[in-house]
């Protein structure tokens, strides 16, 4: 079975939205959306999903951790977010903050992310705790995305 | 069962420079901060207790060749890689012990680096010998006749004196050799690779090398994770890291360490052993990759058992 994420209603409406208005490179501030992803029998922990705009651009917050059992919601999550910051022209952040860890399960969605953004979308990893910091130099991840200390630094 | 590494090595054979034995010898005397040992034996008990294994040891640069000890009269070896003329020697000598001369071998897939040592292979030229050529592939004989050919090599493969025999599996279907039950896998590699399980007595023993879980194909993985299940040792391509496999050398054909970390978890095998090393690493860079991989385990074990990771080096024997 694969994964093929939908156009959220939220994304279509402000990609539509936008377009109309001929602001193809601003979002307009607004509320975190919540969801929840599917509960991992091994982990026992949800994997949640909030996504947020601020400053222009598009936050997603992942929370609790991605492994085997909850990768399949984190990359369509992930990559509706893609599309919706791709629609708005809007740089995607990743706030880490709030993750327990991702294992190759979530890295790899990570390339998927990236390959769905393309050259136009860029993709920021912020805030990761020590223990995804860990991973994302043993994966040699490190090397392949921007990480940042702070939601609100700069890649 | 015992399970014999020959060779570990991924794509190319590879040997030790003078410069990388004198770089361990030259540690090791610093190491010894200038001791006196009475005998040779006094110093190679410092030296394991105190020496990294990079340092006072060396992963081999043979290419992939592993014994599996255990089946009813009959030598058990996957791929015929450069390491496979120790074995052959090796294997001559229990022979003479009283050791039946028949070889069942099991192919991952054809490409050069796992059967290049198929013509220094000396039982091949006992008449005495069966050599039973187990595969995935259907062309499996035309691989080892072409590098015979007088282009490649001067001894064609009519020469050979033993009696020998192609046999070709589907994967997914049981079959027995010599008292061990046998199950291939169809693997991601260029021309295809299969893994195997081996199962005897309870225990089962993974081989899977040269095999790319793709980054697009991720539910393909619960086919690896229920062939891998609570297996006690998973043999496992970790030739590069998960970000060269989906960057650099995407479609290169090969795992990551922290791939099989992951499948491991989630079939409850109960040991992984790091395998077809990168031919440009030296020994530190393998016992680096080893040590990262070991705490990546700890790092997302969660509330799972520990997955023991090893790392294969030419001549480690590992009691399944």
């Amino acid at each position: 079975m694969s994964v093929r994420p939908q156009e959220s209603p939220p994304a279509r409406t402000a990609r539509i939205l936008l377009r109309a208005a001929g602001a193809a490179f601003s979002l307009p501030e607004r509320l975190p959306r919540v969801s929840k992803g599917r509960t991992g029998s091994g982990a026992g922990m949800d994997l949640v999903w909030r996504v947020r705009t601020a400053g222009g651009r598009l936050v997603g917050e992942p929370a609790g951790r991605v492994d085997e059992t909850t990768w399949e919601a984190f990359s369509a999550h992930l990559t509706a977010a893609v599309r919706e910051a791709s629609a708005a022209g809007a740089p995607l952040i990743l706030d880490l903050s709030q993750l327990d860890y991702m294992s190759s399960r979530g890295l790899r969605a990570l390339t998927i992310a990236r390959r769905e953004a393309g050259a136009q979308t860029s993709i920021t990893l912020a805030a990761p705790n020590a223990r995804m910091r860990e991973i994302f130099a043993i994966s040699r991840y490190d090397k392949l995305f921007a990480i940042v200390d702070d939601v609100d630094s700069d890649a | 069962m015992l399970v014999r590494f020959w060779g570990t090595r991924g794509s190319l054979p590879v040997a030790q420079r003078a410069d990388a034995i004198q770089a361990k010898i030259a540690h090791a005397l610093v190491a010894a901060g200038g001791r006196r040992f009475a005998d040779e034996a006094e110093a190679d008990a410092f030296a394991r207790a105190n020496l990294d294994f990079a340092a006072y040891g060396a992963y081999g640069g043979a290419t992939s060749c592993v014994e599996i000890e255990g089946a009813d009269g009959a030598f058990l070896v996957c791929d015929l890689g450069s390491g496979l003329r120790e074995f052959g020697i090796d294997s001559v000598r229990r022979i003479a012990g009283g050791h039946p001369p028949v070889y069942h071998v099991f192919l991952s897939h054809l490409h050069w680096d796992h059967i290049m040592g198929f013509p220094f292979f000396g039982p091949a030229f006992n008449p005495a010998a069966t050599i039973v050529i187990h595969s995935g592939h259907a062309d499996a004989e035309t691989a080892l006749r072409r590098q015979q050919e007088e282009i490649s090599f001067p001894v064609p493969f009519d020469w050979l004196r033993a009696k020998f025999q192609f046999v070709v599996h589907p994967p997914g279907q049981p079959f027995d050799v010599a008292g061990v039950t046998v199950t291939l896998v169809a693997q991601h590699h260029s021309h295809d690779s299969y893994g195997y399980r081996f199962e005897k007595g309870g225990r089962a023993v993974i081989y899977s090398t040269d095999s790319e879980h793709k980054v697009e194909n991720m539910d393909a993985e619960a086919a690896f994770e229920g062939f891998f299940a609570e297996a006690d040792l998973v043999i496992c391509d970790t030739m590069y890291s998960l970000g060269d496999t989906v960057s650099l050398k995407q479609d290169w054909g090969h795992s990551s360490n922290i791939v099989a970390v992951d499948l491991c978890h989630a079939a409850g095998a109960k040991r992984l052993a790091l395998f077809h090393h990168e031919p440009t690493y030296t020994d530190q860079d393998i016992q680096r990759m080893h040590a990262e991989t070991v705490r990546y385990e700890e790092l997302v074990r969660a509330d799972r058992p520990q997955l023991e990771v090893i790392c294969a080096y030419d001549g480690l024997e590992v009691a399944v």
